[in-house]
């Protein structure tokens, strides 16, 4: 099919630069970094978890019945509380940070770092060739401009997800063969509107990952769209850095001074995991209202793209 | 019998209230080498690029093999290959790597004909190189190899020999003359060399300030027995010859040491012949050809933007 043939090509466009390969390089980095500072700072786990456990809910105890404590402190240790009791209750161990299975779930922390490269070649991959003047052999070609231009997409997505694969299994593996299995949990307990729930550390994984994926997805368009518009990939990388970066903190000042418009801005309903495990940043906001949000900013994006690339004249 | 490969009729181009091009009509026929000849800021790459998809027709259209640009694109480049100002290929690729990426465009990758191309324009040493490491005349090559991958009926080739020296253009003309001789192509090329376009196409259109001032043939093949032409003749005594060609009512000249002849193939040897039979003697005889350059600078005097 002529769509996977193009995508091959901007594969190969992208494989044959060094850009990619010193982003996987960095993503390696990144992943050492982490073992590094998880072997320098934590502790290893203590031998008998329930033990620890015990006692912590013993000294939140004591700090819940302390004067002067903050409201908002009182629910997050009242909350602490509660997992540490569900998982006595359960037999469930917590998610060391050096076992194979903590460490995963620590590096897949950092895939902010995924996000970021997904920004930069999500905003080149049209302008650059505009600047090496190669659009115009692409175009004068039999083939359709969306198509072009889809494929350009697709294939940001689909090295999206190569990064993001790459950095979970990395991390998998490193994790096991420094850290190994011993003690390590399979079950995720987590609090969500005061309930505690439980789930295999996989299926956390895999919705953190594809909550992550959908954010990039949506982060893609976005620069996408400038770097189509301006055919300048310097301000839709900086546009988008900005608003990926700044984004949530600029949804909360927002709502802080009561804007309702804030839960109609894109980048305040990127996080679903907001509501898979834990509450929402802003009130009333429901996991579908946010899913119908992105659909509509992203056809918009998308939208916005094509009937430019369509119409405009190649100089 | 020609048969037009391209059709362009009534094309125009107008952005803001400036008319770039304006109504043209020509055809590009099979086999043919067709020069697109103008000043800078004629208009030449411009239409170019609307036959090629690139840039939106104001009015017209442009039908090639049978199938509109604007209504059905896909189908009208099918067999189009070309280069529209420099042959920008990706530098970071190998020429063959740019190749395998033009030629997916298309369709499935076949080794067999990037060879073929390869060895058409002469690159098989440098093809494995990357392009980054190419002279321009091995990038222009590189282009026009791109533009024959896919069997084109029609090459659309804006100034193809810019920047090169007068070997690499000599190379680039034998390869297109090569090329229509053996594949019944048609190209149609641009540039401001005139004596390049001399040598190189069988017809020229003259383009000026977006419009279509003149259309030659260089080389008229047929009825070219009869057609009228100027002879330059220098023979003893010239005075004579005057006398007895002007008897025979033909239009004569006298120069300072030649005469100039208005006649014929056809007529020629009859011409010939009296004078010798005359007693006149003639040393050279030689077809009178008016440069096409100055024609040419006749025509676009005051042309350029
Ligand atoms: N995008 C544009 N907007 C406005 N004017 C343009 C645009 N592109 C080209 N022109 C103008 O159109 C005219 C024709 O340009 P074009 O490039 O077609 O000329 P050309 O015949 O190819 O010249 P050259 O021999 O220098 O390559 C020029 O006067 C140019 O300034
Ligand atoms: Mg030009």
């Amino acid at each position: 099919m002529q769509v996977l043939r193009l995508i091959q090509n901007e594969n190969m466009k992208l494989y044959k630069r060094k850009m990619l390969w010193i982003m996987l390089a960095l993503i390696v980095a990144s992943v050492i970094l982490t073992l590094v500072i998880t072997l320098k700072t934590s502790d290893s786990h203590p031998d008998n978890w329930k033990q620890t456990a015990q006692q912590e809910i013993t000294e939140n105890q004591k700090l819940m019945n302390q004067k002067g404590v903050p409201k908002a402190a009182k629910d997050q240790i009242a909350a602490q509380m509660k997992v540490d009791q569900y998982r006595l209750d359960h037999n469930i161990a917590p998610l060391f940070d050096d076992t194979a299975l903590g460490f995963v779930d620590n590096v897949i922390g950092t895939s902010g770092l995924i996000t970021l490269f997904i920004i930069i070649i999500s905003a080149s991959i049209v302008s650059q060739e505009y600047a090496w003047g190669t659009m115009k052999l692409v175009l004068m070609r039999p083939v359709q401009r969306w198509k072009v231009l889809l494929s350009k997409y697709l294939s940001v997505l689909f090295n999206a997800l190569l990064l993001l694969v790459f950095l979970g299994i990395l991390a998998f593996i490193v994790g096991a063969i420094v850290f190994g299995f011993k003690d390590t949990s399979f079950q995720y307990v987590y609090e969500r509107n005061g309930i505690i729930h439980q789930t295999s550390v996989f299926t956390h994984f895999f919705l953190f990952g594809l909550s992550h994926y959908i954010g990039m997805i949506m982060i893609a368009a976005f620069a996408f769209m400038v770097s189509t518009l301006f055919k300048n990939n310097a301000l839709a990388i900086a546009l988008s850095i900005f608003i990926e970066f700044a984004g949530s903190i600029i949804g909360s000042v927002l709502a802080m001074f009561g804007k309702n418009y804030v839960k109609y801005l894109f980048f305040v309903n990127t996080d679903l995991m907001q509501y898979i495990e834990g509450s929402p940043s802003i009130k009333g906001m429901t996991i579908g209202f946010s899913i119908i949000i992105l659909l509509v900013y992203f056809i918009i994006f998308m939208g916005v793209s094509f009937l430019t690339f369509e119409k405009r004249d190649v100089a | 019998m020609t048969v037009a490969v391209a059709k362009i009729r009534q094309l125009s181009k107008k952005i803001g209230n400036k008319e770039l091009v304006k109504s043209l009509n020509f055809d590009i026929n099979q086999g043919e080498i067709l020069g697109f000849l103008g000043p800078n800021g004629a208009g030449k790459t411009t239409t170019m690029r609307m036959m090629v998809g690139l840039m939106k027709m104001s009015g017209g259209d442009v039908e090639i093999n049978g199938f509109s640009v604007k209504k059905n694109k896909e189908q009208a480049l099918k067999h189009v290959g070309g280069i529209i100002e420099n042959p920008e290929m990706y530098k970071f690729l190998s020429g063959y790597d740019n190749l395998v990426h033009f030629q997916r465009m298309n369709g499935p990758v076949n080794g067999e004909r990037i060879k073929e191309v390869v060895k058409l324009v002469g690159l098989e040493k440098a093809i494995k190189n990357k392009v980054r490491t190419y002279s321009l005349g091995m990038k222009q090559r590189l282009g026009i190899a791109q533009a024959l991958l896919d069997h084109p009926k029609l090459l659309i080739l804006d100034e193809p020999t810019n920047g090169l020296d007068p070997e690499g253009i000599r190379e680039i003309r034998e390869y297109l003359k090569k090329l229509t001789r053996e594949t019944g192509i048609a190209v149609f090329v641009s540039s401001h060399l005139l004596s390049e376009m001399e040598l190189l196409c069988d017809r020229i259109v003259i383009i000026q300030k977006g419009q279509i001032t003149d259309t030659e043939e260089l080389h008229p093949s047929e009825d070219v027995i009869d057609k009228s032409m100027t002879v330059a003749l220098t023979c003893e005594p010239q005075n004579k010859a005057v006398d007895i060609l002007s008897e025979q009512g033909v239009i004569v000249r006298s120069e300072e040491d030649h005469l100039l002849i208005q006649t014929s193939y056809a007529k020629l040897p009859d011409i010939h012949r009296l004078l010798v039979n005359e007693g006149v003697n003639i040393y050279t005889i030689e077809k009178v050809r008016v440069s096409l350059e100055d024609r040419f600078l006749a025509k676009t005097k005051g042309g350029r933007d």
